[in-house]
């Protein structure tokens, strides 16, 4: 088989990004399943990943071209397309985020938001309490609680479905995309636009922007 | 010591030790545990506020609070009748039909309980906390499996 050349397609934020957000929900998971004094710690985790999921979409405005949203989220028309041509076995690969899983990072960092943001306002009526617990009343609190659960159930289906479609790229479409997630670089595919790198400084005025937003809500 | 008692016999027969002694609606039985709860979720609140170090550790008001709420927890099933499964609660149906692993969790945070009032009293502060986390994981075990959160 040809090797293609293999190119750097995603920069150094989106990698850690997408490890690190892959670490923090698992550490909530187990805090949360834990609970009782665990939930200290499952808080400061939800924190950082609401930090993760801010800084996520400014990356998408602000950062390398492959991270940008304009870059990946197509028309439902274009998606519709491509998975007619994974049906047939046809689909090209991309450079960057196919049109399908372009959509499965807005459907995750959407999902991931409101995960984190139900929790500021859930309490265990136990002894734990979100942030911003104290700013409505208890059956809201309640209500908002059970959605706290309900959107995890949401996310435990579309991380399965992620985690589907990457096994479905790395042995029936050949495309190795678990080790580009690591090292970044990837075989040049569709849309390989000149793929301009943004620098580290801008990463930490990103960055910083989404810690003060976070840290401010939090503190509110 | 006969608390856990009272509790292990209630194995052998429902309600044969907590039976009411008196003519009451299902309503004010109702009432009567969701007071109960809500009195144990005071106490356990503020321990919880020193576990957290929103106010500083007192051993001596821990105790206190953690007797409290040792007190009052084999009082919870009392109110738990099987006349009031209709009325609205927050109880969960399958409360009813897992009544038996119901009780046998009540009693399990009644040794936790127990155990915290004895480790509060002697315990370094890191125990303590260790027990506190261990019973209010206690309380979550019947939340999660029956309780509505609204």
């Amino acid at each position: 088989m040809e090797e293609k050349e293999r190119v750097l397609v995603w920069d150094i934020a989106i990698r850690l990004f997408h490890f690190l957000l892959v670490l923090l929900i698992t550490f909530s998971v187990w805090t949360g399943i834990q609970g009782g004094i665990y939930l200290e710690y499952h808080f400061l985790s939800g924190y950082c990943i609401l930090c993760l999921v801010v800084f996520r979409v400014l990356w998408g405005v602000l950062g390398s071209t492959t991270a940008q949203f304009k870059s990946f989220v197509k028309t439902p028309r274009t998606v519709a397309k491509f998975l007619l041509e994974i049906v047939r076995g046809t689909a090209p690969s991309f450079t960057g985020h196919n049109p399908a899983g372009g959509y499965m990072v807005i459907t995750l960092l959407i999902t991931i938001f409101c995960q984190t943001i139900t929790g500021l306002f859930s309490d265990d009526q136990i002894f734990n309490a979100g942030p911003l617990r104290s700013f409505i009343q208890a059956d809201t609190a309640g209500m908002l609680t059970n959605w706290h659960h309900i959107t995890f159930d949401v996310l435990v289906v579309l991380s399965a479905i992620h985690v589907f479609a990457i096994f479905w790229h790395e042995w029936i479409l050949g495309e190795r995309l678990i080790i580009s997630m690591i090292t970044g670089k990837k075989e040049k595919g569709k849309g390989s636009e000149r793929i301009i790198f943004v620098s580290h400084s801008r990463l930490l005025i990103a960055l910083t922007i989404s810690i003060v937003i976070v840290w401010g809500l939090v503190n509110y | 010591m006969v608390k856990k008692w009272i509790l292990f016999f209630s194995f052998f027969g429902p309600f044969q030790f907590y039976q009411l002694a008196m003519a009451v609606s299902s309503e004010d039985i109702v009432k009567y545990r969701q007071g109960i709860l809500f009195g144990m979720g005071w106490n356990v609140g503020a321990m919880g506020s020193m576990i957290k170090g929103d106010v500083p550790f007192d051993r001596d008001k821990f105790i206190f609070f953690a007797e409290r709420t040792a007190a009052l927890t084999p009082m919870v099933l009392e109110g738990f009748q099987p006349e009031t499964k209709d009325v609205e609660s927050y109880t969960k149906q399958k409360t009813w039909e897992n009544f038996r692993d119901f009780e046998k969790r009540m009693s399990q945070l009644l040794e936790e309980t127990e155990k915290l009032v004895e480790v509060a009293k002697t315990g370094e502060e890191s125990e303590v906390k260790k027990q506190f986390g261990k019973t209010a994981q206690q309380c979550k075990g019947c939340h999660d499996n029956y309780k509505n959160k609204s």
